[in-house]
């Protein structure tokens, strides 16, 4: 059976530059047009442009763009702008590879949302294992410079210490601010008062990315088009970052046609829609298309769009205690139901995974990831019980298997 | 004009609070407990400990009460099932890896984990994995030790030290669950104000060293006195055990010391593990009370009784010395008794002083002077006043070239007084200055706040017109607890508690033994000349007596009528 061939090659906007080493100067590039051009337009135009584009944020929570710069209040006083580019859920590498080949079009996406909103200033918060994307952006910038693109305005790039919590955004200002990043309780919401206690923007990589593009060529054309980049990993053959539109393909597709299919050509068993954070879709679920809507209705969040391929060699109990791991280090160790909860699941869990658990512990996990959900500051300790809910929901016979064979089936740490 | 009120019903009662009252502030209002640990009405909320959540109408999260602000109509449930599973399982949570040590635990019996455990817990555990350990009772300071594992991260004390104090002496280190309150590298918890973090701790996490292991609490009895550590006079409440003092603890009054103390205060103060007199002395030699005052007033008669006369008719052969620290009863007995042997009274160190304006003026304060006035040191709880002023939008402003403590929140600093005067101009009203010259300045610059130079001594205010005692007669008495200046040669009677730190040269004189200030009653007035209340919070020490009834007994046994004596009584 084969998925309809589409009639065109698609032709990748965002990862134009895919595959170069070097990064594309100013001159390839073309000279910031869409940030000559919005300078001619009001800032309300601007706002309104991409509202009418329907850019959702591309960080994971996909809240509508132009909303979000229409909810900055017109006082007097700086505002910021700020760029998270802390990328750092688990499979996603869709950020590093737009600022590592094209630096110049996130730096003149930020200067037109700068300019939509009404600040002069952005900082890029860049995790600090991105070195080179942080040259080439400090590079592109000073050319930018050079060449007066800037005027008044500045970027400034902001290197992180390496916390997956920075990737939250009211954290990512405490750790700008010089502090340890812990989030912040809101309201108030940044918007009003974020970075310096001023109104603050902050977008995503991707999503400032994608405004050039809307500015130079239009609304109406963005819609009909919607790119996303999709981070494929796991167990496929050809695992990276694939562009396309948004509702172009199904899961199926993105693996088989993009990822060259299962490693191994073993079966899938899961599929990992937005890293560790969103519940795990089975593969029953392979025919869902790649949009935010279809995604949701088949249980999960399209999120990030780093999609972690699982084949049926691997343990989900092990996959659930290896990713409760990650959550269980990131956490900022604020609220007391992610620090202590996610301790907890993980013991929970590797017990189980040796053997050692009982069927009671099923009932104890799912209990203890209700005292967890929706009890905390921040989203992280929301996504922390996903992967454990969704393995003892979906998978429950394997955690059965465990505790009835007294070892893992699978071979102790079959995922790594 | 003030905004109009917010309704709201707390589990089903109606509540009417100001726009901007936190859910948590409005339950009170309305006599309904939520349980928290790191919410404290003195700290910026945070919504960290997640205990305080509670079920509110059309929101689809439960919310933590210590961060939402009350709004019209809102409908919130605080123990519904939602709200009660929620706070069971935050309970739960905090105590997996809580060691549940409580009956070695200095905190047993008045902790808020033990109290919110049985009020608001599962009462068992589903927890059966091995806990974090960790080193206990790690050293913070000289004064303060840490059990991290019985730390519940509540970040009250590092909220305290930089919100409050300024100093950000701790943080927290690691994270997830192996966050732990500490100090920075290279940093130490020298903090003037430690102390309070062990106040606010919520579970036994941060101890004193000082009362470690030495009572438990429900064997205390509770005294509420003044502290004399300095003339701020910040109300504390006295613990002790079988008559003896064990701890003090800092008690909120608004119009003084807020409900803060200082290490000093809280650490120095106390007659713990000090050398007490216990009995009379004469010439070195334990005699009884009436022989004691009987060779008191033979020297005192000798010197003083038709004694030779100076030109102020004042008699030159003794003096009277008064420490700034003594009672004003005392201070009373002292007048009366230097009135009727004509002789002169002096005080030293002569750490005295008024001020006009109260605290609460200075905490009104738009803009603070210093006068070369160390107030971090002089009087540490009223630097942390300033610091509220500040945090309302005050400005600082030091003059001078000496310490100043308070440097990080100072706006600018000046030479001279001169040099401030001309740079500021005219600045924002109410104005409050502190220190030599205030009163100049004050005039300049139209000050309507706390202006002059305080007293820096526990009842310095009210000694503020007694002259700086000089030593000259060859016949001294000295009443108060005082480091005394060289006296060789001179002929003593000393009315004090513990003994002199270096033998008095002349020192073979008479002693007469005093009781602590926190072991009596009497009345010490306050830098701003509030008259504040010592009540005796511990027994007293072998035949020591309150400073004000050994100066009665002195008297009478000079023959004269120790007026004040009977009303004293009464006080006691």
């Amino acid at each position: 059976m084969t998925a309809p061939a589409r009639e065109v090659r698609y032709q990748p906007i965002l990862l134009k530059y895919q595959g170069r080493t070097e990064p594309v100067g100013l001159d390839e590039y073309g000279g910031y047009t869409a940030w000559r051009k919005a300078q001619d337009m009001t800032p309300g135009q601007v706002v309104e442009e991409v509202k009418n584009s329907n850019l959702k944020g591309r960080g994971g929570a996909a809240f509508p763009t132009g909303m979000k710069w229409g909810f900055v209040p017109k006082v007097e006083g700086p505002k910021y702008l700020t760029v998270n580019a802390d990328e750092s859920e688990p499979g996603t590498f869709k950020d590093r590879e737009i600022m590592e080949t094209c630096p110049h079009m996130l730096i003149e996406g930020s200067l037109i949302a700068c300019y939509a909103f009404g600040s002069k200033t952005a900082f890029i918060y860049i995790r600090g294992e991105y070195e080179v994307a942080a040259d080439r952006l400090e590079a592109a910038i000073a050319e930018a410079r050079q060449a007066g693109l800037l005027g008044d305005y500045q970027v400034l790039v902001f290197r992180g210490a390496g916390a997956y919590i920075c990737g939250e955004e009211t954290a990512l200002l405490e750790s700008l601010e010089g502090r340890r990043p812990m989030p912040r309780s809101r309201p108030p919401f940044p918007a009003v008062e974020g970075l310096y206690r001023r109104p603050t923007v902050i977008n995503n990589v991707e999503t400032l990315a994608n405004v050039p593009h809307i500015i130079n060529n239009g609304a109406e054309w963005f819609k009909g088009v919607d790119p996303k980049i999709f981070c494929l990993s796991g167990h496929v053959n050809r695992p990276g970052n694939y562009e396309r539109p948004l509702g172009s393909l199904t899961i199926r597709q993105l693996i088989d046609e993009c990822g060259g299919g299962v490693l191994d050509g073993r079966q899938v068993k899961a599929v990992l829609p937005a890293g560790a954070s969103a519940p795990m879709l089975t593969a029953d679920k392979l025919d869902t298309k790649l949009d935010y809507d279809s995604i949701r209705e088949a249980g999960s969040m399209l999120g990030s769009a780093s999609f972690i391929v699982l084949s049926d060699a691997v343990c989900m109990v092990r996959a659930a205690a290896r990713m409760v791991e990650f959550f269980r280090n990131e956490s900022c160790g604020k609220c007391t139901p992610c620090r202590e909860g996610t301790m907890w699941l993980y013991s929970i869990l590797t017990r189980l995974e040796q053997g050692q658990g009982s069927e009671t512990d099923l009932d104890l996990l799912l209990s203890l990831s209700d005292e967890i959900s929706g009890k905390v500051l921040c989203a992280l300790g929301d996504f922390s019980v996903s992967p454990v809910v969704s393995t003892v929901n979906q998978f429950r016979d394997e955690y059965l298997a465990h505790v009835r064979e007294g070892r893992c089936p699978f071979g102790s740490w079959a995922l790594g | 004009m003030a905004d109009a009120p917010v309704h709201l019903i707390i589990d089903g009662r109606q509540v009417e609070v100001p726009r901007g009252t936190l859910v948590i502030e409005a339950a009170k209002q309305a006599g309904i407990e939520v349980p928290i640990f790191c919410y404290h009405p003195k700290l910026k909320p945070v919504g960290a400990c997640r205990m305080c959540l509670v079920d509110i109408q059309k929101m689809p999260r439960l919310q933590t009460a210590c961060t939402t602000p009350v709004a019209e109509g809102m409908i919130v449930h605080t123990r519904n099932d939602r709200a009660r599973a929620a706070q069971k399982g935050v309970i739960e949570l905090l105590l997996v890896n809580h060691p549940l040590d409580c009956p070695i635990c200095d905190k047993g019996g008045e902790c808020p984990l033990q109290d919110n455990t049985f009020k608001f817990g599962l009462g068992n555990s589903r927890f059966g994995e091995p806990k974090r350990k960790l080193a206990k009772a790690l050293p913070l300071s000289d004064r303060v030790v840490l059990d991290r594992e019985r730390c519940i991260m509540c970040y009250r004390c590092v909220r305290f030290q930089d919100e409050i104090a300024g100093d950000q002496a701790l943080a927290a280190i690691d994270r997830a669950g192996m966050t732990q309150i500490g100090v920075l590298e290279g940093e130490t918890f020298d903090s003037p104000f430690s102390g309070n973090t062990i106040d606010l701790c919520p579970v036994g996490a941060l101890l004193s060293r000082q009362y470690r292991f030495r009572a438990r609490p429900w064997d205390l009895e509770r005294m509420p006195s003044v502290c004399v550590g300095c003339a701020v006079g910040c109300n504390v409440e006295l613990h002790a055990r079988e008559q003896a003092l064990q701890r003090m603890i800092p008690r909120e009054n608004m119009a003084v010391n807020n409900e803060w103390l200082c290490d000093f205060g809280r650490f120095e103060t106390l007659p713990l593990g000090i050398e007490r007199v216990r009995q009379p002395l004469v010439h070195g030699a334990p005699v009884s009370w009436q022989e004691a005052l009987q060779a008191a007033a033979d020297l005192v008669s000798s010197a003083g009784w038709k004694p030779a006369r100076g030109q102020d008719g004042h008699a030159t052969s003794i003096e009277i010395v008064a420490s700034p620290s003594l009672t004003n009863e005392a201070l009373n007995a002292l007048r009366r008794l230097a009135a009727d042997l004509q002789a002169p009274l002096g005080v030293w160190p002569a750490r005295t002083g008024r001020v006009r304006g109260s605290i609460d003026d200075l905490v009104a304060s738009r803009t603070i002077i210093l006068l070369d006035f160390d107030v971090w040191t002089e009087l540490p709880v009223l630097a942390l006043r300033i610091r509220e002023a500040l945090a309302r939008g005050g400005q600082l402003f030091f003059a001078g070239s000496g310490a100043n403590g308070l440097r990080r929140d100072t706006a600018a600093s000046y030479a001279s007084a001169d040099v401030l005067a001309h740079a500021l101009g005219s600045p924002a009203g109410p104005i409050s200055i502190l220190g030599r010259g205030a009163d100049e300045l004050a005039q300049r610059v139209e000050a309507t706040g706390m202006v002059g130079e305080p007293a820096t001594a526990a009842n310095g205010y009210a000694m503020a017109d007694l002259p700086e005692a000089r030593f000259a007669p060859a016949t001294l008495l000295l009443a108060g607890n005082e480091n005394w200046p060289d006296l060789t040669g001179k002929k003593l009677v000393s009315l004090r508690w513990s003994p002199h730190p270096s033998p008095l040269p002349g020192g073979e004189g008479i002693v007469l033994p005093l009781t602590h200030p926190y072991e009596q009653s009497g009345s010490v007035t306050n830098l701003e000349g509030r008259v504040q209340q010592l009540r005796a919070g511990g027994g007293i020490a072998g035949e020591a007596r309150p400073d004000w009834q050994a100066l009665a007994d002195l008297a009478r046994a000079l023959g004269l009528s120790p007026v004040e004596e009977e009303r004293q009584a009464a006080l006691a």
